[in-house]
């Protein structure tokens, strides 16, 4: 895997087919060895007051009951408080091509102030999108967190061989803003269950 | 109830008017500032309302109206409140907002509410309805001329079916909806000049026809034949003339978009249902028949090597088209009764003028497919590539694509997919409306950017 430095990047973005991070609003996002991305203005909140946890295991704690989604007009801020995750997407609408993945980071003038971006943070080859941001304020002090500001930045590397397979089958991908957790969908939910009943079930016939 | 009471459960009423718009206006969930100048235009009247009420400019007497003036705040500003963010396509109000302000003058502004009924209407101007008709009886009075004295902006409300919010290409329906206040205008200054001749016509023709009831064979008993026909002759002349000039409005501000998008609509609707069932409106298959004529004119000068497989695209869409207007049922309805044959009549005789008259009150320039088919087939083919159509241009020389473009790059998308899997294409389409919604936000940003640069 080899990261992409500007004139790879810059070619990449002007090739048939190519790497697409659009709009770029300003040439100069693409930097020595990544492109910055701009925060969107759509997030993804916790309604902390409803649920005690969250639990993937039970269909009633649905992504959608604990979240809910909120829109910042441009112009404005979204506070984020101190211990405050909330999920962003960026302002880009991002397009893998088959031979190209990266790697999202944040910016280190934003880790300054304590703001972490992206934990999981690979967008696979093929991806097409806005991609999500989880965002956690792990300083002091509230941060104001206006779109369209240069929130964090991909890294694009080489992924070999090719990658060919439908983008729309992609789970998270034709997102247009920050996506809900699809947690409860992982097929191994089912399987970890079932574990935990033969696990009881043992128990049950060894006791006395 | 006597006069005191009366009197305060009105101010109460108002009061409570006025604290809701206050609260309205503090509300930061709108997409625009321009909900948030309907519920200034609200509070103001409920104000008025209250100061009248406490200096008694407003007697008794006129108790019943100032009751019907606090119904209709009270109506307006449930609007008000639909229109937050949650409940409308708020991506593309900013971008729509930019499109009206370009086609109807920068004094003209449009909310965007969502209706439980499967139709997009328009209303307003609210601020002549306010200040020239509720309040004209207390026109002179301080409290009134504060409340409209900023009222030189024409505030309309734009409403459009709950369960379509995010289907951006059917929205295209907005520009025959901002049509109606251009056909507001034409009606004004020329139905009368228009219907006068038809009436006198229809009356001579209805007045051979009239046969005499048994028992009813007075002079009275014709003329109020004869006045009910031309009443509701004159009703399906205005309806009409008002929906086809909004459809050519439509057309000369998004093009082919706006017919994609009426077409859409038609298709749930009985295409020749007669004019005296259908709520006085024409019939789907003649105003669409006029639509495509406009069409046709168009593609007549399309000349484009590279537009990514578009013009073939319209072309058959257009061939469908015809095959569907070419058909006369409706022609055949608007003949079977001499009121229906005589409004149309007068219509297609007086049409290019009426048309012409009507669409020079549009600033915008017209839409031409023609000329934006090279870009537009640019949009086409990002999205093909499941990307926003947002843009055009090579990467770093690249510009915003305007908000009439994108719609009709993401429509001829849709159709493309309907074309190569028919009903099949219901997922797919959904995901290139979901394209077209962030393309024209994003672009919209991407072009105020660089205007703040420059």
């Amino acid at each position: 895997m080899t990261t992409l430095t500007r004139e790879a990047l810059n070619k990449e973005l002007a090739a048939d087919g190519g790497l697409r991070v659009t709009p770029l609003l300003d040439s100069g996002q693409v930097g020595p060895s990544s492109i910055d991305v701009r925060l969107g203005n759509q997030f993804i909140v916790f309604r902390r007051h409803l649920l005690g946890s969250f639990d993937p295991n039970n269909p009633l704690h649905s992504a959608n009951r604990i979240q809910q989604r909120r829109v910042v007009r441009w112009g404005q801020s979204l506070t984020l408080h101190p211990g405050m995750l909330v999920l962003g997407s960026t302002f880009e609408f991002v397009r893998m091509p088959g031979h190209l993945e990266a790697q999202v980071e944040g910016r280190s003038s934003w880790a300054r102030v304590g703001l972490m971006v992206a934990t999981a943070t690979h967008v696979e080859p093929r991806f097409g999108g806005a991609v999500t941001l989880e965002l956690t304020n792990m300083g002091t002090t509230p941060l104001q967190l206006q779109p369209g500001v240069r929130i964090a930045q991909l890294i694009v590397r080489t992924a070999q061989p090719v990658y060919s397979s439908d983008p729309d089958a992609k789970k998270y991908g034709g997102a247009i803003g920050p996506m809900f957790s699809r947690l409860s969908k992982d097929k191994e939910l089912a399987l970890l269950r079932e574990l935990g009943t033969h696990v009881r079930g043992a128990q049950t016939l060894e006791s006395p | 109830m006597n006069v005191a009471t009366h009197r305060a459960v009105l101010l109460r009423h108002a009061s409570a008017l006025r604290e809701t718009a206050t609260e309205l206006m503090d509300r930061d969930d709108f997409a625009t500032s321009t909900p948030v100048a309907l519920a200034r235009l609200l509070g103001a009247a409920a104000s008025a309302i209250e100061a009248l009420l406490r200096s008694g400019a407003i007697r008794e007497t006129l108790f019943p109206h100032a009751q019907e003036v606090l119904e209709h705040i009270g109506d307006h500003m449930r609007y008000v409140e639909r229109s937050r963010i949650e409940h409308t396509p708020w991506s593309m109000i900013q971008a729509l907002e930019r499109f009206v302000h370009e086609s109807a003058g920068p004094d003209v502004d449009f909310v965007i509410r969502p209706r439980w009924s499967y139709m997009y209407g328009v209303e307003g101007d609210f601020v002549r309805y306010y200040r020239d008709r509720l309040f004209a009886g207390w026109a002179s009075e301080p409290a009134v001329l504060e409340a409209f004295a900023e009222s030189e902006r024409r505030l309309f409300v734009l409403s459009f079916p709950r369960s379509e919010r995010t289907n951006a290409l059917l929205h295209a329906n907005f520009a025959h909806e901002m049509g109606h206040s251009v056909a507001d205008q034409w009606r004004s200054a020329h139905f009368q000049e228009f219907w006068v001749p038809v009436e006198k016509a229809l009356r001579v023709k209805l007045a051979d026809q009239y046969k005499p009831q048994e028992n009813q064979g007075q002079l009275f008993a014709k003329e109020q034949w004869l006045a009910e026909r031309t009443r509701e002759a004159q009703r399906i002349a205005d309806r009409a003339l008002v929906e086809l000039i909004a459809d050519q409005v439509g057309y000369q501000l998004l093009g082919p978009a706006s017919l994609f998008a009426a077409a859409e609509f038609a298709s749930r609707e009985s295409l020749d249902s007669p004019p005296g069932d259908a709520g006085h409106y024409p019939p789907w298959r003649y105003r669409l028949r006029m639509l495509h004529e406009r069409l046709v004119a168009d593609l007549e000068s399309l000349n484009v090597d590279n537009d990514y497989g578009c013009s073939r695209l319209i072309k058959d869409w257009a061939a469908s088209l015809h095959s569907t207007v070419r058909e006369a049922h409706d022609a055949r309805i608007l003949r079977s009764r001499t009121v229906y044959q005589s409004v149309y009549e007068a219509i297609a005789a007086s049409w290019e003028e009426i048309r012409s008259r009507a669409l020079s009150l549009v600033i915008r320039p017209p839409y031409s497919f023609s000329v934006r088919a090279g870009v537009i087939g640019e949009l086409v083919e990002r999205l093909r590539g499941g990307l926003i159509p947002n843009e055009t241009g090579v990467f770093p020389n690249t510009s915003p694509a305007g908000f009439d473009d994108i719609l009709n790059a993401g429509w001829l998308r849709v159709l493309e997919l309907r074309a190569e899997l028919g009903v099949e294409a219901h997922h797919r389409e959904e995901h290139v409306r979901r394209l077209t919604l962030m393309g024209i936000e994003t672009a919209e940003i991407h072009r105020r950017f660089i205007e703040l640069q420059q």
